[in-house]
């Protein structure tokens, strides 16, 4: 050992304001290179060997919301506070808090209207600011705020560069993968700094000070890298919602395996009476069903066909009435085919039924049809037959089932995915102009 | 929260699974005709 | 050479510090000496270091490019507002880095030759000074620009140094970019001209060990064990 041993050093040396006596404790020894002295804003030069007073002030002590030699942890470090300086770029003004450890440097803690962040000063040039966009640790970032000169209007502390109110320094700010890069340009140098979103109840906690809030509790709008409170709401409800659809339409395709099926083909003929026919008797045991009765025929052109179902409980007598239209109309560029319909029917209780169908066609309805019925001619009878099918099952899945589900479960998700858009529009109405492309 | 949601989408779909066993929908006999005693034949499309 | 002698200007036992390296100090009356042969002789003052919370100390080991080395002495400069420390890290093989550190930052600095060429470009624009800056000089076959122009003044040194350094000799030195961000600096003074390429890490980078202790401040996680 070439000097006396000193195993543990001191962190902090004592001084004294040459100009008013305060009493303050030197923190970034070797590093600081200045101090403005809290008490009366006096400032001091520490670059010498000796405190020098630079400039003599009588202003008012100002009360910090962090004071000077508050300690604090920040993502498992702990750091203390040993500046702060007051900033103003003509539109917002906002408040940056130094923070020192000596094994890991400096971070800037930077308080604004709608939250606070933390910055690391950076050692590389990620980009030249003039740039709009570029790459950075894999994420796109894109500039948000354009090149704008901020001044100082006070500095507090110690400093490890010879700040002075009244300096201007001209930024710009980009934003990408959560994070935001900010480029200070003074002159030739480009000082850039990672900012990162810290929560003000964090803040708080850490440095035992109070919670000062943050958006949309306060501010205009979000800060660029604060994450979208609904973001992740979102996502998930939606994927909630999505899987719970899919299983209810397992379930429904699952119940569509069992039940009856009967069908029956008919052809109606204008020329004679027959309209009537069985379709098909089922039966349903255990609980209710529903029932599907699917129809298709060929009405003629433009032309149409009716159908009218009678369920009846064989058991009972009791009727369940149902109606099908079947239609087919067309011009030269519009066409409406409906010659396929169904009929979905509601809890048909346990028991048997025979399902009856009665066809109603246009010429039934014209003066003389039952005359033409009762004698009709051999072409008549030969032509115009209007064929028709209907099948029955007992089961069957409610569309309005599904539309209801619908809404259900996605309304709640289309209202967080709302706010989670609207977040983000406010956010975006805090960067300047219109967007940049490279 | 997510959970409230969660139980919720769980009950939908219960509530649908126990409708979809008895066939049962909520829009009385689920009969779906349209205009099922006015139809007097026409397009109505013009 | 002993590994520990008198100091010839108080008398003190010092060690001799690092064999290869011809200069040493004197921790008690801040002497600088030079080891000539056997012999320690004074040779001016090393200077006062002041009160600083560098986390470097002599005897701390760092890595650089998976080689280990350590720190066994320090020059601390100042310049018209500001002021840093340079730590010589010394490796196995003979070679030795300055770790420059300013307000937390670290610069790794090799030395490397400058051609004729570069030389000539570079004392010209350390000529102009100030007004030089911004100015393009090719190194190495890319483009630097000037970035910065500074007297330096070595305010204080301590352990074992390679050089004789009189106090507030001055130095001119002048620091270049690339685009990308890599940095050069030359460095003029009365012992002639050097180049060097420096590499920005964070301290966690280069894997430190026995790094100082301080009232009040819990060792960093990143330190290790060797």
């Amino acid at each position: 050992m070439n000097a006396p041993a000193t195993p543990q050093a001191a962190s902090t040396k004592a001084l004294e304001c040459p100009s008013c006596g305060g009493a303050f404790d030197l923190y970034a020894a070797g590093y600081s290179t200045k101090h403005v002295c809290q008490y009366c804003g006096s400032e001091i030069d520490l670059s010498g060997d000796e405190t020098r007073l630079i400039a003599q002030h009588v202003e008012a002590a100002k009360a910090l919301h962090i004071p000077l030699g508050t300690k604090g942890v920040i993502d498992d470090t702990e750091w203390v506070c040993v500046g702060n300086i007051e900033k103003n770029d003509g539109w917002d003004q906002w408040e940056e808090f130094l923070l020192f450890n000596p094994y890991h440097g400096y971070r800037w803690l930077v308080l604004q209207a709608s939250g606070w962040s933390v910055g690391t000063p950076i050692l590389a040039q990620p980009a030249h600011p003039n740039q709009s966009a570029f790459r950075y640790a894999g994420n796109r970032m894109k500039r948000i705020y354009d090149p704008a000169e901020s001044k100082i209007e006070r500095a507090i502390g110690e400093f490890y560069w010879q700040v002075k109110k009244g300096d201007k320094v001209k930024s710009t700010s980009y934003v990408g993968g959560g994070r935001v890069l900010s480029c200070e340009m003074t002159g030739d140098e480009f000082n850039w700094t990672l900012e990162e979103f810290i929560p003000s109840a964090d803040v708080s906690k850490a440095f035992g000070v109070e919670d000062t809030g943050q958006f949309p509790k306060t501010g205009y709008y979000p800060q660029p890298h604060q994450p979208n409170p609904y973001g992740d709401g979102f996502k998930t409800s939606a994927l909630v919602a999505g899987i719970a659809f899919v299983a209810a339409i397992l379930v429904s395709i699952l119940l569509s395996f069992e039940g009856e099926e009967r069908s029956q083909a008919f052809t109606a003929n204008p020329a004679t009476s027959a309209r009537s026919f069985d379709v098909g008797t089922l039966t349903v045991t255990g609980r209710a069903r529903p029932f599907t009765i699917t129809a298709r025929g060929d009405p003629g052109d433009n032309n149409w066909m009716y159908l009218e179902y009678t369920l009846t409980n064989t058991a009972t007598d009791e009727e369940i009435i149902a109606s099908q239209p079947i239609e087919y109309y067309y011009g030269r560029d519009w066409k409406e085919d409906d010659r396929r319909g169904t009929v979905k029917i509601s809890a048909v209780p346990p028991g048997t039924y025979r399902l009856t169908a009665e066809v109603l066609l246009p010429e039934d309805e014209l003066p003389g049809a039952a005359s033409r019925q009762s004698s009709p001619s051999p072409l008549a009878i030969s032509g115009q037959g209007r064929p028709v099918t209907v099948v029955v099952r007992s089961n069957g899945t409610f569309n309005s089932h599904l539309v209801l589900l619908l809404i259900a479960l996605f309304g709640p998700v289309v209202w967080i995915g709302l706010r989670a858009a609207n977040f983000e529009s406010k956010r975006q109405s805090g960067y300047d102009g219109a967007d940049d492309d490279d | 929260m997510m959970k409230v949601f969660i139980v919720w989408c769980v009950a939908c779909v219960g509530l649908h699974a126990t409708a979809s066993w008895y066939g049962y929908s909520p829009f009385g006999d689920g009969v779906q005709a349209r205009n099922i005693y006015s139809r007097g034949g026409g397009p109505t499309h013009k | 050479m002993q590994p520990e002698q008198n100091c010839p200007n108080c008398g003190a036992l010092i060690g001799t510090g690092e064999p290869g390296l011809p200069v040493v100090t004197c921790g008690f009356c801040h002497s600088l000496l030079s080891k000539a042969g056997d012999q320690l002789s004074k040779v001016g003052e090393a200077g006062r270091v002041p009160f600083d919370v560098s986390p470097i100390q002599i005897g701390t080991r760092l890595s650089v490019g998976g080689v280990r080395g350590e720190i066994v002495g320090r020059e601390r400069w100042a310049y018209d507002g500001g002021f840093w420390n340079e730590w010589l890290l010394q490796f196995p093989n003979g070679e030795a880095f300055w770790v420059a550190e300013e307000s937390g930052s670290y610069m790794v600095m090799k030395e490397v030759e400058a051609t004729t060429e570069e030389a000539a470009s570079l004392e010209r624009a350390y000529q102009k000074g100030r007004e030089a800056m911004g100015e393009q000089i090719w190194i190495d076959g890319t483009p630097h620009f000037l970035a910065d122009t500074k007297t330096v003044r070595c305010i204080a040194v301590e352990g074992s140094l390679p050089h004789i350094i009189a106090a507030d000799q001055p130095r001119f030195s002048i620091d270049l970019r690339t685009k990308k961000g890599s940095v050069v600096t030359f460095q003029v003074d009365r012992d002639g001209h050097s180049l060097w390429r420096g590499s920005y890490y964070l301290l966690a980078d280069l894997e430190p060990a026995n790094l100082r202790r301080f009232d009040h401040w819990s060792a960093p996680s990143f330190e290790v064990a060797g």
